[in-house]
């Protein structure tokens, strides 16, 4: 068995979105999911902007926005202070943090 | 029925979003922007200005029809862009506070793409104060090859309707290209979706306030 180097939490938000999923997409995500405890660098995007320090994993048309803790601390903390998580002190920089997830939006569909 | 277009790939849509949300907000400083066919217009003389010098901007595929250049795809971005509240018509074209914070959050990309915009600005330069219909009768009299890459160079008022008058550039004719890389490209999409903005804005907050808990996986 493969040892987990990162530890992942999920906000309440993220627990009540993903229970929204029905059984198979959902254990779909989690399969996705629990790989970034090995590596949550790789396959997943950084994104800019006002999600600087945050990140997006892709599953199909699914996507989930998460930060690593010790790359948020620095990379995002810095540029937008209010933007902390509440429990930032305690966690360990070898956090995931599961923010969010949803389809992702049918932005290039015609109307 | 309109004819089959060059279909965009998501990251062109990407892009010409992004860019007509440029073009916009830049026309509006000048004059204001009434009506979509004048944004079809300034769109289409800022692609073909930047297709005849081999620069990938924006990515619309335009064919003749009733008031000369004409694409659907304008039409798509911009529905979106007003029912992601991004612009707004009420009395003309309007880039609404969000929108004007995505623009405000793009600034590396405008910075990066200095020399494309070079194109749009050059075209509001000339054309934002004039009026639709001035702008029409230059269009009518702009020569393209007629058939489009293949052809003799003709006015557009004498191409028929229905044939292509510009089409995006593909990828290895272009000398200069809108730089978007794919972190920008996932970052974009969620701009441009305010349902999912707005639900990853909550999200955020309430890691702001809640302590977060170790994540168990379905059983």
């Amino acid at each position: 068995m493969q040892v987990q180097s990162y530890v992942l939490k999920a906000t309440s938000k993220f627990q009540d979105l993903i229970n929204r999923f029905d059984n198979s997409t959902h254990r779909e995500i989690d399969s996705s999911i629990m790989k970034l405890a090995n590596d949550p660098y790789s396959n997943t995007k950084p994104l800019k902007g006002r999600y600087y320090g945050r990140r997006s994993l892709r599953i199909g048309k699914i996507r989930v926005i998460f930060a690593i803790c010790e790359e948020c601390r620095k990379l995002g903390a810095l540029l937008r202070k209010d933007s902390k998580c509440v429990d930032c002190d305690e966690e360990s920089d070898k956090t995931v943090k599961l923010f969010y997830v949803g389809f992702r939006e049918t932005v290039y569909d015609s109307l | 029925m309109f004819p089959q277009t060059r279909e965009r790939r998501p990251e062109e849509i990407i892009a010409d979003r992004i860019l007509l949300l440029y073009l916009i907000d830049k026309t509006n400083r000048e004059a204001k922007l009434y009506g979509i066919t004048k944004l079809m217009k300034l769109a289409f003389l800022s692609e073909y200005s930047m297709v005849k010098r081999n620069v990938k901007g924006f990515n619309y595929s335009f064919f003749k029809w009733r008031l000369g250049a004409f694409t659907p795809e304008i039409y798509d971005d911009f529905d979106k862009m007003i029912s992601n509240d991004i612009i707004a018509e009420q009395w003309g074209i309007d880039v609404t506070e969000r929108g004007r914070e995505i623009l405000s959050e793009c600034s590396e990309i405008f910075e990066k793409n200095k020399s494309i915009l070079e194109f749009v600005k050059e075209v509001v330069n000339k054309y934002a104060n004039k009026t639709t219909n001035e702008i029409l009768k230059y269009v009518y009299e702009i020569q393209v090859e007629y058939p489009l890459f293949r052809g003799e160079p003709k006015k557009i008022k004498d191409i028929p309707e229905g044939w292509d008058l510009v089409s995006k550039l593909d990828e290895d004719l272009a000398e200069i290209k809108l730089e978007l890389d794919e972190d920008w490209i996932e970052t974009l999409e969620i701009y441009f979706s305010k349902e999912t903005q707005e639900s990853i804005e909550d999200a955020m907050k309430s890691a702001r306030t809640e302590k977060a808990c170790k994540y168990n996986p379905m059983s």
